[in-house]
C-alpha cells in the first residue's frame, strides 16, 4: 500500500518536472501557427449572373487572381488596378445559381437549348427580351421554377476549378475552389460562400449545390457531409451579410419551423464554423439597437434586407436633419415588435444567443469564428478606402458612383421595393487574417475549422488574442509572447480549459498597426454572458487606450491623416474584473484605428465632388478576432 | 386595261388594310387579352411564394379562396408590367439599356478559340510581346531582430552578436532580446511587396538596399513598426522565365487574351456598318 502511494507521488512528481523542463533543442515546442496570412473568400467575377448583368462582362476568374496576387489589371470602367500588398490567399466564389450557364447559351450549346429554360433564354436572347435578366434574378432568390439538368454544370465547373489549381502555388499564393450558395427568401439574406480545402480532381467529383436545389441551410450543410464522406474531401460553408438577412442567419427555430436542438447546433458547428462579419455591404459586428452602451457600434450599418423589401417591418425614425432626405437609409429602424430581428442578424447578440441556447439545450450552434471579405462583384478584392474598387460597375471609381445605387436606380425588377441600396453606403471592406504554419491550402482550411482568424475592415493589423488561467503581466512583454501564449493558454477561436482553482481568466493581446497604414487608438475585449435566469449580457472593456485617443488628424479638404496620434504596436495583458465562474462566457477582442478618412472622403478629393451631409466623412477602422468561451462544465 | 390595273390595286390595297386591320386588332387583343389557367397560376405561385412561412404549401392544397387571391395579384401583376412596356419604360431604364448592349456584345462572338487553331508560332509570340508577365520578382532571405524602441542598446547588441568569440561564449540568445515582432523572424526567399507587408515602404526599401555579401548583422533599420538589427542570406535577383518554363501559362493567358481581343474585333466591324449622325 506504502509503495503504491510512493509510487504515484514519484509519477506525479515526474511529470511536473516533465512540464518544467526545459528542452535541449529549441526546436521541440514550436509547432504553432507562427505565419498571420491575409485573403479574401468572397469575391465575383463576370462568371456570376449579377455580376455580368450589372456591367462586369469582362473580368474573368483568372483577371481576379492576378489582381489578387499583386498584378496590374484593368478593371472593368477602364482604370488600372492594383495592390499596394498582394493577397496571401484568395478564393474566387461565384454565384452557383446558372454558375457559367449565359456563356453556354451564347456559345448555344446543344445540351442546354435543348432544355426548355435554355431555348426560353436563348430566345430572350435574340429578342433582347429584358425578361432574361428577371429570371435570373428570381434564379438569385430560388424563385425560379425551371432549372436546368446538374450534369449541364459539370463541364463549366471543370473549367472553373481547374483554373483555380492553375493559379494555387503552395508556400506562394493559394487559390482555393469555392463558389457562393444564394438564397433570398423574400429578400432576407441566407446567403453562404462555400470553400473546399482540395484539388480540381477532388472537388469536380461533385457539382455545385445551389439556391435552386435548396434554400435551406440544412440541406447545404448536408451537402457538405456527403462530400466528405464520397469523396474524402473538405469543405465549410461561410455565412455573410447576416446585417441584412431580417434576423434568419441566427435563428432560434430552424428551416422548418422547430426550435433549434442539438442535432442542429452540432451540423451547424461542424459545417459551418466561420462567419463573413464585414464586407462591401456593411458590418454585421453589432448594432446599436442591441449593444447600446458600446458607443462604437453604430459602424457601416444598414438597415433592413438585401432586397429592401418586406418595408413594412421598418419605420423612419426622422424626416428632419440629415434625415429629411427619404434615400438616407440610416434613418429606417426595424419597429419596435420587430427589434428582435436584430438578435438574428448580427455576430454580437448570436454569441450572446449561443450563449442562451447552449444553457437551454446543451450545445451552442453559435460558436463561431470570424473573418472579413469584400464581396465585390468587379472581380477586384480591393478593399481600401484610397483604392476602393466598388461592388458593382456602378461603384467602381469615378465622379458619379457616390449618388447611384447598387445595381443601378430604378430597378425593373424592384416591385414595391424601388431602388436597392444608395452606393455612399457601401463599405470599402473588408479581408481576413488567419494564422497558419505555411501559406498551403491545407493550413489554411485547418486554420479556418479551428477559428484561428479574424475580420478587418480593410487594414492589415496584426492581433494575436491568447486566453488562459496562468498568464502574467511579463509575459505581455517577452519577446517570446507567442510561445508563451500556445504553451500556457489557448489561442483565438479555442475554449478556455478546466478553470484553474480561484483564478480568473487572463488574456494576452498583441496588436500591430498596418506596416502600410494608420496607427491604433484602443483595444478593447468584448465579453458576453449568461446570467442565472438564463438571459445574455455584454460588456466592453477599454484595455489598452492611446492617450489622444478621441483626436483626428484627418484633413477632409485634402483626404489626408497623419501618424503623430495613436500606437503602432501594443502588446499588453488583461484579467477579467468580474468574472463568476459559474457563468458561461466569451471574450473578443476589437481593435480600433484612429481616425481616417472614408472612401467617400477620398472620393470628394479625386473627383472634386461635393460629398452630401449625412454621409460619414471619417471613421474608425477595425479588427474583430474569433472569440474564446468559457464554459463552467469544462 | 387600265381599268383592270386600278381594279387589281384597288384589290391589292383594299386586302392590305383588312390584312392590316386584322393584325392590329390581333395585337391589340394580345396586348389586353391575360391568359389564366392552372399551369400558369402554379407557375407564378412557385416564384412568389412566402418562404418565410415554415411549411411550404403545394400549390394543390391551397384553398380556392387562396388560388383567387393569386389569381387577382396576377392578373394586377401582369396589367401594370404590360403598361409600363407600353410606356417604353423598359427602354429608358439604364439597367435594362446596359443589358441588352451586353448581351449584344455576347452574341456578336463566336465560339471559343479552338486548341487546334493555335500554332507554336503564335505562342511564342504572345509570349515575347508579354515577356513582362512572365518575371521572378527579385527575392530576399533574411533574419531580422526586432526593437520597439530605438536605443544605444541596439548597437551593442549588434557589435556584439558579429563579435564571434564574445557571443559564443556568451549565455545571450538572440531569441530572449528584443521585442515580439508579429509577423516572422525568418523570411525565405521573399519578394518586395511580401516584405512590404510587414515592414512598411520604409523598412523594406532600406532592407533590399542592404549589402548581401556579408554575414555579419546590419542595421538597424527602421520599419513602421520599430527598430531591426538585421542578417541578410541572400539577394536572388530579378529572373526573365524562359518560354518552356511557363509554357502552359502562357497558352491560357494566349486563349484568354485572344477570345476578348476576337470581340473586341468583332464590335469594332459591327460598329463600322452603323452610320452615325450628330443631330
Amino acid at each position: 500500500m506504502f509503495s503504491k502511494k510512493i509510487f504515484i507521488i514519484l509519477l506525479s512528481l515526474f511529470f511536473i518536472l516533465s512540464l518544467d523542463a526545459k528542452e535541449y533543442s529549441p526546436g521541440v515546442g514550436r509547432d504553432f501557427p507562427d505565419k498571420l496570412l491575409w485573403g479574401d473568400t468572397h469575391l465575383h467575377s463576370n462568371i456570376s449572373a449579377d455580376a455580368y448583368t450589372i456591367g462586369n462582362s469582362n473580368l474573368t476568374p483568372s483577371d481576379a487572381f492576378r489582381f489578387a496576387r499583386g498584378e496590374e489589371v484593368i478593371s472593368e470602367s477602364g482604370v488600372k488596378a492594383k495592390l499596394r500588398v498582394p493577397l496571401d490567399f484568395f478564393m474566387v466564389s461565384d454565384h452557383a445559381t446558372y454558375i457559367g450557364i449565359f456563356k453556354r447559351i451564347e456559345d448555344r450549346d446543344p445540351t442546354i437549348l435543348a432544355t426548355p429554360l435554355g431555348k426560353r433564354w436563348r430566345e430572350y436572347m435574340d429578342d433582347n427580351n429584358p425578361m432574361l435578366f428577371t429570371e435570373f434574378v428570381e434564379g438569385l432568390n430560388g424563385n425560379q421554377e425551371q432549372t436546368f439538368e446538374k450534369e449541364i454544370y459539370i463541364p463549366i465547373w471543370k473549367d472553373i476549378t481547374d483554373n483555380v489549381d492553375r493559379f494555387n502555388q503552395p508556400g506562394v499564393f493559394t487559390a482555393f475552389s469555392g463558389y457562393e450558395w444564394t438564397p433570398a427568401p423574400t429578400g432576407d439574406n441566407l446567403h453562404r460562400v462555400v470553400i473546399f480545402k482540395d484539388d480540381a480532381e477532388t472537388v469536380q467529383k461533385i457539382i455545385p449545390f445551389s439556391a435552386l436545389d435548396s434554400n435551406r441551410p440544412e440541406d447545404l450543410w448536408s451537402f457538405l457531409k456527403d462530400y466528405n464522406a464520397t469523396t474524402g474531401g473538405e469543405a465549410i460553408s461561410i455565412s455573410h451579410n447576416s446585417n441584412i438577412s431580417g434576423g434568419r442567419m441566427f435563428p432560434l427555430k430552424d428551416s422548418s419551423g422547430q426550435p433549434i436542438d442539438r442535432a442542429y447546433a452540432d451540423m451547424r458547428m461542424r459545417w459551418e464554423p466561420l462567419v463573413e462579419a464585414t464586407q462591401v455591404k456593411g458590418d454585421s459586428e453589432t448594432h446599436p439597437a442591441v449593444s447600446p452602451d458600446d458607443p462604437f457600434a453604430d459602424y457601416e450599418t444598414w438597415e433592413g434586407n438585401i432586397g429592401r423589401s418586406e418595408t413594412q417591418r421598418m419605420e423612419r425614425i426622422s424626416t428632419t436633419g440629415d434625415c429629411e432626405n427619404p434615400e438616407n437609409y440610416k434613418c429606417y429602424r426595424y419597429k419596435k415588435s420587430e427589434t428582435d430581428r436584430y438578435k438574428g442578424s448580427y455576430v454580437r447578440p448570436a454569441l450572446r444567443r449561443g450563449l442562451e441556447l447552449q444553457k437551454k439545450i446543451g450545445a451552442n450552434p453559435y460558436k463561431f469564428g470570424v473573418i472579413g471579405s469584400s464581396d465585390n462583384h468587379t472581380a477586384l478584392p480591393a478593399s481600401a478606402e484610397d483604392n476602393f474598387f466598388g461592388k458593382f460597375l456602378d461603384s467602381e471609381p469615378g465622379p458619379g458612383r457616390m449618388s447611384n445605387c447598387m445595381a443601378g436606380c430604378n430597378r425593373p425588377d424592384g416591385e414595391g421595393q424601388g431602388n436597392l441600396w444608395r452606393n455612399w453606403l457601401i463599405t470599402a471592406s473588408g479581408y481576413a487574417g488567419v494564422w497558419a504554419r505555411e501559406n498551403t491550402r491545407e493550413e489554411i482550411f485547418d486554420a479556418m475549422k479551428r477559428k484561428e482568424t479574424y475580420a478587418t475592415t480593410g487594414p492589415r493589423m496584426a492581433v494575436r488574442f491568447f486566453g488562459g488561467w496562468n498568464f502574467s503581466e511579463e509575459d505581455a512583454v517577452n519577446p517570446n509572447l507567442v510561445e508563451i501564449g500556445y504553451s500556457k493558454g489557448v489561442p483565438m477561436g479555442s475554449d478556455l480549459g478546466m478553470r484553474e482553482k480561484n483564478k480568473s481568466p487572463r488574456f494576452l493581446v498583441m496588436v500591430s498597426k498596418d506596416p502600410n497604414g494608420a496607427n491604433i487608438e484602443r483595444v478593447q475585449v468584448i465579453k458576453g454572458w449568461v446570467n442565472g435566469y438564463g438571459k445574455s449580457e455584454e460588456k466592453i472593456y477599454d484595455i489598452a487606450v492611446s492617450d489622444d485617443a478621441g483626436e483626428s488628424t484627418v484633413n477632409i479638404e485634402n483626404a489626408t491623416y497623419n501618424n503623430s496620434i495613436g500606437e503602432a504596436y501594443i502588446t499588453t495583458y488583461w484579467e477579467d474584473p468580474d468574472f463568476n465562474p459559474t457563468l458561461s462566457a466569451f471574450y473578443y477582442v476589437r481593435v480600433l484605428e484612429i481616425p481616417t478618412p472614408r472612401w467617400t472622403t477620398y472620393d470628394s478629393v479625386a473627383f472634386g465632388i461635393e460629398i452630401p451631409s449625412y454621409v460619414p466623412k471619417t471613421h474608425q477602422e477595425r479588427a474583430y478576432t474569433s472569440s474564446i468561451w468559457y464554459d463552467p462544465q469544462s | 386595261m387600265r381599268k383592270r390595273y386600278f381594279a387589281l390595286a384597288g384589290l391589292f390595297i383594299g386586302a392590305l388594310t383588312i390584312f392590316v386591320g386584322v393584325l392590329n386588332s390581333t395585337l391589340k387583343e394580345d396586348t389586353y387579352t391575360i391568359v389564366v389557367n392552372e399551369e400558369i397560376l402554379r407557375s407564378y405561385y412557385l416564384k412568389n411564394r412566402n418562404l418565410e412561412q415554415p411549411f411550404f404549401t403545394e400549390f394543390e392544397e391551397l384553398s380556392e379562396t387562396q388560388i383567387l387571391s393569386i389569381r387577382k395579384d396576377f392578373i394586377r401583376k401582369e396589367v401594370l408590367k404590360r403598361e409600363a412596356k407600353s410606356l417604353g419604360l423598359d427602354e429608358v431604364d439604364t439597367i435594362i439599356a446596359n443589358r441588352l448592349a451586353q448581351l449584344g456584345e455576347l452574341a456578336l462572338v463566336g465560339a471559343d478559340l479552338r486548341e487546334e487553331d493555335i500554332s507554336e508560332d503564335e505562342l511564342f509570340s504572345f509570349y515575347k510581346k508579354n515577356k513582362k508577365s512572365y518575371i521572378e520578382r527579385a527575392t530576399i532571405s533574411l533574419t531580422h531582430i526586432f526593437f520597439r524602441e530605438n536605443s544605444s542598446e541596439i548597437l551593442r547588441y549588434r557589435d556584439f552578436f558579429n563579435d564571434e568569440k564574445k557571443s559564443i561564449s556568451s549565455d545571450v540568445e538572440i531569441g530572449q532580446i528584443g521585442n515580439v515582432f508579429p509577423y516572422q523572424k525568418n523570411y525565405s526567399r521573399k519578394n518586395y511587396s511580401f516584405i512590404l507587408g510587414h515592414f512598411g515602404k520604409k523598412g523594406t526599401d532600406q532592407i533590399f538596399s542592404l549589402p548581401s555579401n556579408t554575414e555579419k548583422w546590419q542595421g538597424p533599420i527602421e520599419s513602421s513598426l520599430g527598430y531591426h538589427l538585421v542578417k541578410i542570406y541572400g539577394h536572388s535577383p530579378e529572373r526573365q522565365l524562359e518560354f518552356e518554363e511557363v509554357y502552359s501559362e502562357v497558352r491560357k493567358d494566349f486563349i484568354e487574351s485572344e477570345t476578348k481581343k476576337r470581340k473586341s474585333t468583332e464590335l469594332e466591324k459591327k460598329i463600322s456598318e452603323y452610320k452615325v449622325i450628330e443631330r
